[in-house]
């Protein structure tokens, strides 16, 4: 987290919750240690699946000159592949 | 068979140890042959059209003239059809049945993937994950730990292989330069430039053996009532290897049956491949430096195969009464992966918690004066 920071000004004020950002990261720990309430089996990446006909397409858009944005916006709303996209057609047969 | 094929007799186990079942009259071993052997499992997947499925996947059968008893006597499952005969005792054993042993038909599953990994075993995996974890463990917990108390499960699932097309399209870029630039005394911040790609991603997908909770129980991994996430972290089996069904492989041990149809698990299938996409799309888009945002995605399910299967979990569970959840400690009875929960010592807890607060805090602070 504090390596995200970009000055020393904003690292003096990170010092300044250093008790609480401990605190929920040592309880965040255990819970997920004891508990183990995040885990299941990662389906995704542990069965076999063959892919074929794989196709793609890559359409120039834009050019952004100048964002402080490290990545493209929206990455974490479609970062867990669990997740379902708000759009999508789910054929069944 | 449920018989033993030397003497007849029906007093036959499973043994661990020789991983075979064993006749105890006239000590013969033997196994049923591997169900890949009369079950195509593995190729033809990409040509899957429609639903296909095996006797044992299909729906369960609630009211039907055949009515199928659990045999006290044997373990075996015998179908009675109540419109041609009274009889009501088990085929194998000659012991009679019980009406109260009905069970629903069509839950009798394809195969059966024994236990390998020994009780004692699976009893010093479960110690030894709890005890790593004492320290913060609920005390009652503690004092009622009874490792032995474990109980060999065996838990129907589906084995799934399914034909399936998917598209997924987003917006990737790529970074084209980064650069810093000073603002105030000690403060930089950082830009970046991009260039913004519309990102389209479609194939094929031949999905082999995902498996699918077949009991509504243990498929329900939000129940805030059970831990059944800690059930389904221990997979996988080898399903490949599974035996064929054999009640013989059940006795001494217990069993829950399935009582979830194929129709039910349509909205499961489909969001399971529309996950394995994303992932799999995901690997198909290294060059985008900067991540490519998903934004729609779409599946189609071709045709599908369906297997039903017992697979062999080592359970030990506990019922954490003030919060009515029932936490599970898991070991895979072919692999010995484990998982578990256990119930916290919350007030513990949160105590050593305030603690490192005020440390962290004190030692923020005096950084941050010292930095001034």
């Amino acid at each position: 987290m504090f390596w995200l920071l970009e000055s020393s000004s904003e690292f003096r004020i990170f010092l300044l919750g250093l008790g609480v950002v401990c605190a929920v990261t040592f309880a965040t720990y255990v819970y997920h240690r004891y508990r183990n309430a995040d885990k299941s089996y990662q389906f995704e990446d542990r069965t076999r699946i063959e892919l074929s006909d794989v196709l793609g397409s890559d359409e120039y858009s834009h050019h952004i000159s100048r964002t402080r944005d490290s990545h493209v916006k929206g990455l974490e709303q479609s970062k867990d592949p669990r997740q379902r996209l708000g759009a999508g057609r789910r054929g069944w047969f | 068979m449920v018989k033993c094929a030397s003497c007849g007799s029906t007093d036959i186990r499973y043994s661990i140890e020789q991983r075979s079942l064993a006749c105890a009259n006239c000590r013969s071993k033997w196994n049923e042959p591997a169900l890949e052997s009369q079950v195509d499992l593995t190729s033809g997947i990409d040509s899957l059209q429609g639903t296909s499925m095996t006797s044992t996947a299909r729906d369960i059968a609630i009211e039907q003239a055949t009515v199928t008893l659990k045999c006290g006597g044997c373990g075996a499952e015998v179908v009675i059809n109540t419109a041609e005969t009274a009889q009501v005792r088990c085929h194998w054993c000659r012991s009679y049945l019980s009406a109260s042993s009905r069970i629903p038909n069509g839950a009798v599953p394809d195969a059966v993937a024994p236990f390998i990994v020994p009780r004692e075993h699976a009893i010093e995996t479960i110690r030894a994950f709890v005890d790593a974890r004492k320290f913060f463990a609920n005390p009652k917990f503690k004092r009622e730990f009874q490792p032995e108390n474990v109980v060999g499960v065996y838990l129907p699932y589906f084995v799934f292989d399914g034909n399936a097309s998917a598209m997924v399209t987003g917006q990737g870029e790529i970074q084209t330069a980064r650069w810093t630039e000073k603002r105030g005394e000690n403060s930089h911040v950082t830009y970046y430039a991009a260039d913004v790609y519309n990102v389209g991603r479609s194939f094929k997908m031949a999905v082999d053996d995902l498996l699918l909770e077949s009991s509504a129980e243990r498929g329900n991994l939000q129940d805030p009532s059970q831990t059944n996430n800690i059930i389904n972290a221990i997979l996988p089996f080898d399903v490949k290897g599974a035996l064929r069904y054999n009640p013989n492989y059940l006795r001494g041990f217990t069993s829950e049956r399935r009582d979830v149809n194929v129709s039910q698990l349509s909205g499961v299938v489909t969001d399971k491949l529309l996950s394995i996409a994303r992932h799999k799309a995901d690997g198909l888009v290294g060059q985008y430096n900067r991540g490519v945002r998903w934004d729609t995605e779409q599946v189609d399910l071709h045709g599908s195969r369906w297997v039903t299967v017992y697979l062999p979990i080592w359970l030990y569970s506990y019922y954490q009464k003030e919060k009515g959840l029932k936490h599970f400690v898991a070991v895979n009875g072919q692999n010995g992966n484990v998982m578990g929960s256990v119930p916290l010592n919350m007030p513990v807890l949160a105590l050593v918690t305030f603690l490192i607060f005020v440390i962290g805090t004190v030692v923020g602070v005096l950084l941050f004066l010292m930095m001034a």
